[in-house]
């Protein structure tokens, strides 16, 4: 029984041919039984809320990442002025990278009783302008903003006024981190989108106390971004064109544990701008936090089409699917062989030319140098400390002569390309530690590229088949046929299993199909090994 | 017709200037009439038609191609001027090329590395041999013919001395050169010799020359 380490080269016509028995298999599959289309389509389902929820979680990362600026920008600029306020937003085009913040602010603590000295805009609360909050509480005043324009009526805002904003702020403060706003109406929302307002807490010392009290008092402002729900979650939406979804805020993380209340949910994006209500029924849901606040994702199953269809979409889908990374996989398999064989090559010509240039270049020029050592010999006299000197100078050379025709032939073998395949087998075969039958059948030169494959083939196979496989005897048969350049090595060894032989086999292959040939490796334990490769040439 | 005091007449392919004056100059000095030089068959070709020479010193790689140009020109030589020897050289040597040459007769055929050259007594006699008729293979082609007869019972049935004096016969020695080379009396020698021959069953001769051509056969199979 022979175990075949053959290496697949599946093409696209075998491809194209999976694909059609997939296919016709899924119509079978789908005629029978309706049944998979539903678990399919709860599958696809499940697979979009993952996809739905990275996403989201990739935008919320770019937000949090926003704030960390903010703070840093503050902690290293203090007292930080207007001026530094405007040109790192705006320098770092902190707006456009993004999208949905409808602007970045600072706020600053006026606390309860003190009077305003910077700023000179009048705060206001909110509901009525120009009617500023009762004396005996916080004030949290907008003082810097960008843009101005479009958000002017934020500008001098007192944010403690409102209790929803007053509670996310306190909690930023007492816990040393942001926290988000449930849903509001911004002041400068002129449509119908829900607003959120994430606070960032930045204390006196520029580091929060360790103390929850004193992190109350030492809390002096806030770094602001306020967005825009629909235009903060529109890429989510983007990317996931035919998934109908919503995503509600639930309410505070904190109060979760023991709230038994029933919660409500409040609408903040809606990926289709229709409006339909979700059924909840057959909805995915998935929990995300979002700066102290959980909101939830609602993927919606899609409008069900006939039963029929929708299998055969689904199961269609899924088989194309798997066809297409096959096919994929193939490719990449292929480009990826036949790449480290073009590096092969290459790699050939550099040591050739490299191989000629020590033989044809250094190795002439040192005879040259050992004759003329020799000239010199004849004319001193013999016994001399001159002729010593002489004679262990030309030893030396003769050495190094031998030394670079070593280091030459490494390199390259050049009876190879010099003379052919022919002559270099003789050479390999004399030079094999074992008795080989060897049978040539050549009718004359072939392309370097396929006599230099074919030598490596012998070269790796006989050593393998001495080193490893233990052989004591071998035949060589190098045969050509109109187009085709086959060469076979057998052995009676050990065979090659799980012996180091492996990454050798594994080059020589590359380097034959590289040339669109076939390489083979027929191995059985005990009873010899034989690797064949064919090459056409022509 | 030559008689054995004239001097040997050479000619010289080498495309390497250096490498081909240094040759020539080694050889005149060794009492060699170095009548020809060139860098390329064509001319070696020519100057050997026109000066028909004892023996042609041929580089093997020599342009356009720098691959077997000079062995093309040896099997050419040899073809049109039976009686004139070729020396080939080589920056290597290969045993596969060695049984091509041989396979048209050992006579007149020399096969060395480039190397040789810088032990000049040596080369000068190895020169000389293939210019009087007889052969002259580099020891590194020996060594690897006689390893492709290894597996044969033949060769495994003579001593390391013999097998010794085997490889320096198949190099192209005559028994006083294997006796020098051995620092062995030549009547030691003959006897290995003898030996040998019964061994191996070929038949025993008193020309050297022959001798030599019968271990070559039986090496080359």
């Amino acid at each position: 029984m022979f175990e075949s380490v053959r290496r697949a080269r599946l093409g696209w016509r075998q491809a194209t041919a999976v694909f059609g028995a997939g296919v016709a298999l899924t119509m079978v599959a789908t005629s029978l039984t309706g049944h998979f289309a539903g678990e399919a389509s709860r599958r696809s389902q499940d697979v979009d809320s993952l996809r739905l929820s990275g996403d989201l979680q990739s935008v919320m990362l770019g937000h949090t990442a926003l704030l960390s600026a903010l703070r840093s920008l503050h902690r290293v600029n203090q007292p930080l002025t207007r001026a530094q306020f405007h040109d790192f937003v705006a320098g770092g085009r902190l707006l456009e990278q993004h999208p949905g913040a409808q602007a970045l602010e600072f706020a600053r603590r006026l606390q309860a009783g003190a009077t305003t000295d910077g700023p000179t805009v009048v705060p206001v609360g909110f509901g009525a302008p120009g009617v500023g909050p009762p004396a005996a509480a916080d004030r949290w005043i907008v003082d810097y903003l960008e843009p101005l324009q479009g958000n002017e009526a934020a500008f001098g805002l007192d944010l403690g006024a409102e209790p929803t904003r007053r509670a996310a702020i306190e909690a930023a403060c007492a816990d040393d981190r942001p926290y988000a706003t449930p849903p509001v109406r911004l002041v400068q929302e002129t449509g119908s989108s829900s607003g959120l307002v994430v606070f960032s807490p930045l204390y006196d010392a520029g580091v929060a106390p360790p103390s929850l009290s004193d992190r109350m008092v030492h809390c002096s402002g806030l770094m602001i971004v306020v967005y825009r729900a629909t235009d903060m979650l529109a890429s989510v939406r983007d990317h996931n064109p035919t998934v109908d979804f919503e995503i509600y805020d639930s309410g505070p993380i904190a109060a979760r544990a023991d709230d038994v209340r029933p919660r409500t949910e409040v609408l903040l994006f809606d990926s289709d701008s229709g409006g339909r209500a979700s059924d909840m029924g057959s909805s995915r849901r998935v929990g995300l936090d979002f700066h102290g606040r959980r909101w939830l994702l609602v993927v919606d199953e899609p409008a069900a089409p006939p039963l029929a269809a929708r299998a055969v979409g689904v199961i269609g889908l899924a088989f194309s699917l798997v066809v297409a990374g096959l096919v994929l996989q193939l490719a990449t398999f292929r480009r990826r062989a036949l790449a480290r064989g073009r590096v092969a090559a290459a790699g050939d010509r550099d040591r050739r030319s490299l191989e000629r240039d020590l033989h044809d270049g250094a190795q002439q020029r040192l005879l040259s140098v050992s004759l003329a050592l020799h000239q010199v010999q004849n004319q001193v006299d013999a016994g001399g400390r001159a002729a010593t000197m002489l004679k262990a100078a030309s030893d030396e050379l003769s050495q190094s002569l031998a030394e670079l025709r070593e280091l030459a032939q490494g390199l390259h073998p050049a009876v190879l390309s010099d003379h052919g395949l022919a002559v270099a087998a003789e050479g390999l075969v004399a030079r094999a530690p074992v008795f080989v039958d060897l049978r040539v059948d050549l009718s004359g030169r072939l392309p370097q590229p396929v006599e230099v494959a074919a030598y490596y083939v012998l070269c790796e196979s006989l050593a393998n088949a001495a080193k490893h496989a233990r052989a004591t005897w071998m035949q060589v048969t190098i045969r050509q046929t109109q187009r085709l350049l086959s060469v076979e090595v057998r052995d009676d060894g050990v065979g090659l299993a799980g012996t180091a032989g492996g990454t050798g086999l594994r080059g020589l292959a590359d380097r034959v199909e590289a040339l669109d040939g076939r390489f083979r490796v027929l191995s059985t334990p005990g009873r010899g090994t034989c690797v064949r490769a064919e090459i056409p040439f022509g | 017709m030559r008689t054995s005091r004239d001097p040997v007449r050479v000619v010289l392919a080498e495309d390497s200037v250096l490498l081909r004056e240094g040759i020539a100059r080694l050889l005149t000095d060794a009492g060699f009439d170095v009548v020809g030089l060139s860098d390329n068959a064509g001319t070696l070709l020519a100057q050997i038609e026109a000066s028909q020479p004892d023996v042609a010193i041929v580089d093997v790689r020599m342009p356009p191609t720098h691959t077997d140009e000079g062995l093309r020109a040896a099997h050419e030589i040899r073809e049109r001027w039976p009686e004139i020897g070729v020396v080939l050289l080589s920056q290597y040597v290969e045993v596969g090329l060695a049984s091509r040459l041989l396979a048209k007769g050992p006579n007149r055929i020399g096969y060395l590395l480039k190397d040789r050259i810088t032990d000049v007594e040596e080369f000068a006699a190895a020169v000389r041999r293939v210019a009087e008729g007889g052969s002259s293979l580099d020891p590194t082609v020996v060594t690897q013919l006689l390893a492709l007869r290894q597996a044969s019972n033949d060769l495994q049935r003579l001593t390391a001395r013999e097998r010794q004096v085997l490889a320096l016969m198949a190099e192209g020695l005559s028994n006083q050169a294997v006796a020098d080379r051995l620092v062995v009396s030549v009547r030691a020698v003959e006897k290995h010799v003898t030996s040998i021959f019964d061994k191996l069953g070929l038949p025993l001769t008193n020309d050297a020359h022959r001798r030599v051509l019968a271990v070559l056969a039986f090496i080359r199979n």
